[in-house]
């Protein structure tokens, strides 16, 4: 089952914003450009390509500046995915530079829709700021060694692993802003914050094992095993997650605290008056509740063939 | 008697556990009621019939191929 997201149109005159956007630069960089936009377009990223039409037309947004905030958000998205795959050290030789100059590109293009819709001094920039420290704390955070057990984890802790998604809240104040609707941001950024924890949990459950190979600390992992997640203690990981879905509980608290944010998420969307975002968010508890079952059924029955076939195997080696 | 899914807990239990395994192979019957099962003599037999190498190298199998998962990520920032 599909996301709920925006409609086909708004995609296609937003694609063509973003080209005609790069098409003054290097053609190495518009070629880039592209190709970035069709990593990161519909069905992938339902969330960002449609939250600021969600809102827009909950708040009676003209559709011409439902448009600028999509693309402001693309802009932002695609910064963002070049930033990360620049960080994790994913670009490499001469595509290093190409990547650097596009990913100062997309960020300045995504300023350039913002300042086009409000002033210098418009309270819009301290949200912006604020939301942009978030994610430069949530990333670097996301990068150091963690020792914390998780036992021990806090809200604050959740906060700043959602805090990863944190620039998707930008045009959430935007909109709200231009809609004259400034009492609702608090309340939307309660819901994308709970909703980016969730996501974020999700997100470390499906890529445990891509993580933990590539060094990258992990909730899921952190859940399951007392191990720091260091190289030297990689195997120990691996095999307390497999111990963990094989036998154990197939991370059944894990999934119900991030069931838990996400139905916080719902709530507080409703009550923000955002219908549209309150369907998607219950379209992802309920791929969360498949991808938690489908886990457990599948590492089960995975290992109820291996056990059988050992049993075969060893009672032919007896004759019985 | 224990269910299947009893058994493969059983045996899933001692891939995991040297302690466990070394319980299960010498008594069945003992490490099944630590987990509050009952095996039939049929099925202690069975368990009878494994041995220390082979569980261990099923568990180190699991171990490599429990990321080689097939779900599909949802996009995120």
């Amino acid at each position: 089952m599909q996301p709920p997201r925006l409609s086909e149109t708004l995609e296609i005159v937003v694609k063509s914003l973003f080209g005609a956007a790069l098409a003054g630069e290097p053609p190495v960089l518009a070629d880039g450009g592209r190709r970035l936009l069709d990593r990161i377009s519909p069905p992938n990223w339902a969330l960002e390509w449609s939250l600021p039409g969600w809102l827009g037309n909950a708040h009676g947004l003209d559709i011409s500046t439902i448009a600028d905030l999509t693309l402001a958000n693309v802009f932002g998205l695609a910064y963002i995915k070049l930033q990360d795959d620049l960080l994790d050290g994913e670009v490499g030789g001469d595509d290093r530079q190409a990547a650097l100059l596009l990913s100062s590109v997309l960020h300045r293009k995504w300023l350039l829709v913002y300042s086009g819709l409000f002033p210098g001094a418009s309270l819009f920039w301290c949200y912006f700021e604020q939301y942009m420290t978030q994610w430069v704390r949530a990333t670097w955070a996301s990068r150091q060694e963690h020792s914390k057990p998780w036992a021990a984890w806090g809200e604050e802790d959740l906060l700043i692993l959602g805090h990863r998604g944190a620039p998707l809240k930008i045009c959430a104040a935007a909109a709200c802003l231009l809609a004259q609707r400034a009492e609702l941001i608090p309340q939307l950024e309660s819901a994308l914050d709970h909703l980016l924890i969730g996501a974020v949990l999700l997100d470390h459950a499906l890529d445990w094992a891509e993580d933990l190979a590539a060094g990258r600390y992990n909730a899921f992992v952190a859940y399951v095993s007392g191990w720091p997640q260091t190289a030297e203690h990689q195997a120990a990981n691996r095999r307390a997650v497999a111990e963990e879905l094989l036998v154990g509980r197939a991370g059944q608290s894990y999934f119900q605290l991030l069931r838990r944010e996400l139905t916080a998420a719902r709530a507080t969307a409703r009550q923000a008056g955002c219908e549209d975002l309150a369907r998607y968010i219950s379209w992802l508890r309920r791929e969360t509740l498949s991808y938690s079952k489908g886990m457990a059924t599948t590492a089960r029955d995975q290992l109820h063939r291996a056990i059988e076939s050992l049993f075969v195997a060893a009672e032919t080696h007896a004759g019985v | 008697m224990a269910t299947q899914a009893q058994m493969d807990r059983l045996v899933g239990k001692a891939l995991f556990s040297e302690e466990f395994r070394a319980v299960l192979l010498a008594d069945p019957e003992k490490a099944a009621r630590s987990l509050r099962y009952r095996l039939t003599g049929p099925q202690a037999a069975r368990i009878r019939t494994l041995s220390a190498e082979e569980l261990e190298s099923l568990a180190a199998d699991f171990v490599e191929a429990t990321d080689q998962g097939t779900y599909q990520g949802i996009g995120f920032w």
